[in-house]
């Protein structure tokens, strides 16, 4: 009688755990729709910053003698890099922390193979505490930015990062984060960000992607000139990169947490069922030796 | 070229999504080096933007909307104007404004560190951009406000930078 309780209290609290998982799926479905959409909004805006930083920098890398490269443009020999490593404050979604800190650290490792200096500024606790752990060396801490979301806090991440770049202190930024596919699937994606340079060519990539009409060879009359337009818009890029990178960080992190709480979900209906059939087997057994007790004992007596 | 019914279409875009898309006759914008207008088959401009007032007119009809600093791109009787932050008149609450403005000034007014700290930058691009707001609601802010005559400062996407030459001699 013991084995029958012990397992009755059993399913008993893989039930509830159930309760628990099947809720957080619930609530990250409904908040994943959110999440989409904002990345869906940002989009047009993400795009056409691109294209016109692409426009504007296309002139000055090349040619244009009389003014230097911009600060913000210099490529520098890549001695020193700085990783970006965009993690969610919150765990229970599965493989998600795992895979962008594993990615992260694996840059990390390979950059100080090849002679360099790294550090890492994080933002969200899951990769802060990872870091912290395999004694990185940290830059900068990101705290409280899951919170409210928006585009100050990227504002802030941005002008924080581009103080050592522009200092001369780091040579490359890298930005890692996972890329939202579906409410499936994430992928971790490793980004150069800065010499901007390269974040052009990202910029045409993510252009052409959207599908956006090939730009005209029309010189373009540019108010304030190029340089003081680029003083705004590199930052402003720089701004929504890592913004678009914690939409998509955001919406992954949903997505991931929806399926594993699915999968667990699952997982306790199929303890449960396993868990139900002993009980029932158990239960049995108990009523089969009661009734050979009750058999025996009357047989007993017609004796 | 330019045909009688050749119209401009204007698109203001923000982080939040497209926030204005119209098919206009002539738009006026307010870049940092002054006001200008655009009628269609402009040549390709790209212009910063400051804090301000956009003006389209749409067969006779004059709109008004208030923009924060960004971008304007002019290409192909296409204008996107890029900005984090838009404002029609319909949307504005006057009052809500006018305490936001007022509790910039002061933040301004308290304000002890460098002018090029970015937490200055922010309020200055906070009154100005509640000053915009006002000025489309009809009920301008006094010239007194500060606002004007450091709007050349308060674009928020500035990044001051040393020169190359002072590096190149520390290096």
């Amino acid at each position: 009688m013991a084995n029958l309780k012990a397992i009755r209290k059993r399913i008993g609290s893989v039930k509830s755990t159930q309760k628990i998982t099947r809720a957080m799926k619930m609530v990250a479905g409904a908040r994943l729709a959110k999440a989409q959409d904002r990345i869906v909004a940002l989009r047009p805006y993400a795009v056409k910053s691109g294209e016109v930083l692409g426009e504007v920098a296309a002139g000055s890398t090349s040619g244009d003698a009389a003014a230097p490269d911009h600060p913000l443009l210099a490529q520098r020999p890549e001695k020193s890099v700085l990783i970006v490593v965009v993690t969610s404050d919150r765990g229970l979604c599965g493989p998600f922390n795992t895979n962008i800190n594993r990615t992260a650290e694996r840059a990390w490792k390979e950059h100080v193979g090849e002679g360099r200096d790294v550090q890492i500024a994080t933002i969200g606790r899951k990769g802060r505490d990872y870091f912290r752990r395999r004694n990185a060396p940290i830059f900068h801490v990101f705290e409280g930015v899951w919170g409210k979301l928006d585009i100050d806090q990227a504002r802030a991440v941005s002008a924080h990062i581009l103080k050592p770049f522009l200092a001369r202190e780091v040579d490359s930024i890298y930005l890692a984060y996972n890329e939202f596919k579906s409410a499936m699937s994430q992928e971790v994606v490793l980004e150069s960000m800065l010499p901007v340079a390269r974040a052009v060519e990202e910029a045409k990539r993510l252009a052409a992607d959207a599908g956006s009409e090939e730009r005209l060879q029309e010189e373009f009359i540019f108010e304030p000139g190029k340089r003081a337009l680029l003083e705004r818009l590199v930052p402003m890029y720089i701004e929504i990169t890592i913004l678009r990178a914690l939409y998509e960080s955001m919406a992954s992190e949903l997505g991931a947490r929806m399926t594993a709480m699915d999968a667990a979900t699952k997982n306790a209906s199929e303890m449960i069922d396993s868990l139900t059939l002993q009980y029932n087997r158990a239960r049995q057994a108990a009523i089969t030796t009661e009734l050979m007790e009750i058999i025996g004992g009357a047989e007993a007596l017609n004796d | 070229m330019a045909s009688a019914d050749q119209r401009i279409s204007l698109e203001i875009v923000t982080p939040d999504g497209v926030a204005l898309s119209e098919s206009v006759d002539e738009l006026t914008a307010p870049s940092v080096e002054g006001e200008f207008g655009v009628l269609a088959d402009h040549r390709p401009l790209l212009a910063a933007l400051k804090t301000g007032i956009v003006t389209f007119k749409k067969g006779g009809e004059e709109t008004r909307v208030a923009v924060g600093a960004g971008f304007v791109e002019i290409k192909d009787n296409h204008a996107w104007v890029l900005t984090n932050q838009f404002a029609q008149k319909k949307d504005i609450d006057a009052v809500e404004t006018r305490l936001d403005l007022k509790e910039a000034d002061q933040a301004i007014d308290a304000f002890e560190g460098e002018p090029h700290d970015p937490a200055f930058h922010e309020l200055v691009a906070r009154e100005v951009w509640a000053a915009a707001r006002l000025e489309l609601y009809g009920d301008p802010p006094p010239p007194t406000v500060r606002s004007h005559d450091l709007e050349g400062e308060a674009a928020e996407f500035v990044v001051h930078v040393d020169d190359d030459d002072d590096a190149s001699k520390s290096a």
